[in-house]
């Protein structure tokens, strides 16, 4: 059965060849402006959020669609699940969102690439069913401010989702003192205190940056992306102007998140999961992963 | 300590750190590009030199320096 915002058989097939699609609109600029004036406190407050963090961790912006009222309904808006599965299929699960803000002067990011999400932990983070070819997740990345090249929008290497340049079993070794001072190919740019680079596979590998495009965005619109697409985003070179993206991860439901895992340790800060579960966004979930049924906070998500 | 005194220090705070030179009492510190660490940074210094706490959410409800002027002298008075 088609959902009312479905993709349509064009624009599976373009997300299919490209890897992403998008931009598409679900809040008004301003709209989203105004609400993003409350957001700025709401993200400092930690009352409800699942994770014992202090505000200047590099993981505060993590699953707060778990504690705050306006991600808790943003994950499970039609016009973004409508899509998603026409992507994934008929049962989707919620497994991450983060925050992603991007201040005056700040770097931009490495060209990355992810599967599994154990880069930075060194654990698989998700674990798809062993009959599957493939891996991932989808990426629904939402611009609360402009996203423009001065800001540091999203950059998609198009057609590059279906082979990995790197390993993500490798490790990388987090040195928060790297951030803001490294220059890789003439951009300053990296991977919130890691060098993506060291996951390489083949050490000689250069991303074609000659066939990038920039995801230029107004507040309010997203774009839906494979985590596999090689992508990365352009330092912020305003005064002023912070840019901030919000990613919710989507996978199929028979998809195991957090295989074995109690603990997350990542960005030099741990996470434990005692209070962690996907949110099932359609369909029905899997035994293998708790659910969440009813936020931190109290919202009523969606009964699978 | 006097409120205006508070207020001098609170705005010497956010004054120090370089995309606030330019602060006004009134100016919301999220219009000068501010990084969620300095917030927190500058919170830390003036908390370290009242000697009071202040949740970290409510001053984000009210960005100002002007604002959060007020939550510290009231709090001192409470005190």
């Amino acid at each position: 059965m088609q959902t009312k915002f479905h993709l349509t058989s064009e624009q599976q097939a373009q997300f299919r060849r490209d890897g992403y699609i998008g931009p598409f609109d679900l809040h008004d600029r301003d709209s989203m402006r105004e609400k993003y004036n409350s957001l700025r406190a709401d993200l400092y407050d930690r009352e409800y959020a699942i994770y014992d963090l202090p505000n200047d961790s590099p993981l505060v912006g993590y699953d707060r669609h778990l504690d705050i009222d306006f991600f808790s309904m943003h994950i499970e808006h039609p016009r973004i699940v409508d899509k998603v599965v026409s992507i994934l299929g008929p049962n989707v699960c919620c497994w991450r969102s983060e925050t992603f803000p991007k201040y005056p002067g700040d770097e931009g990011t490495d060209w990355h690439q992810a599967d599994t999400f154990g880069h930075a932990s060194g654990t698989p983070q998700i674990r798809w069913p062993q009959h599957s070819t493939f891996g991932g997740a989808i990426t629904v990345w939402t611009a609360l401010t402009a996203a423009t090249e001065e800001t540091g929008c999203l950059r998609f290497i198009p057609g590059t989702h279906e082979e990995m340049h790197y390993d993500e079993s490798i490790g990388m070794s987090f040195d928060p003192n790297s951030v803001n001072v490294i220059e890789k190919g003439g951009v300053r740019r990296g991977f919130f205190g890691y060098d993506y680079r060291n996951l390489q596979k083949d050490a000689d590998f250069v991303p074609d940056e000659g066939s990038a495009v920039s995801i230029v965005m107004e507040p309010g619109q997203f774009v839906i992306f494979w985590s596999t697409l090689m992508h990365a985003s352009l330092p912020n070179v305003t005064l002023r102007d912070t840019r901030i993206g919000f990613a919710a991860r989507y996978v199929p439901c028979d998809v195991v998140v957090y295989p074995d895992t109690d603990l997350v340790e990542e960005y030099g800060s741990e996470l434990k999961l005692n209070k962690y579960g996907v949110v099932v966004v359609a369909g029905t979930g899997n035994s293998a992963n708790r659910e969440v049924l009813v936020s931190n906070r109290g919202y009523k998500f969606r009964q699978p | 300590m006097n409120t205006e005194i508070v207020a001098s220090l609170v705005l010497r705070e956010f004054r120090d750190r370089e995309a606030l030179r330019d602060l006004k009492g009134e100016d919301n510190i999220f219009d000068y590009g501010v990084s969620s660490l300095t917030v927190v940074q500058v919170q830390a210094a003036i908390e370290s030199v009242l000697q009071i706490e202040l949740p970290t959410k409510i001053l984000m409800k009210y960005p100002t320096a002007n604002e959060w002027s007020k939550r510290y002298s009231s709090a001192l008075l409470a005190k």
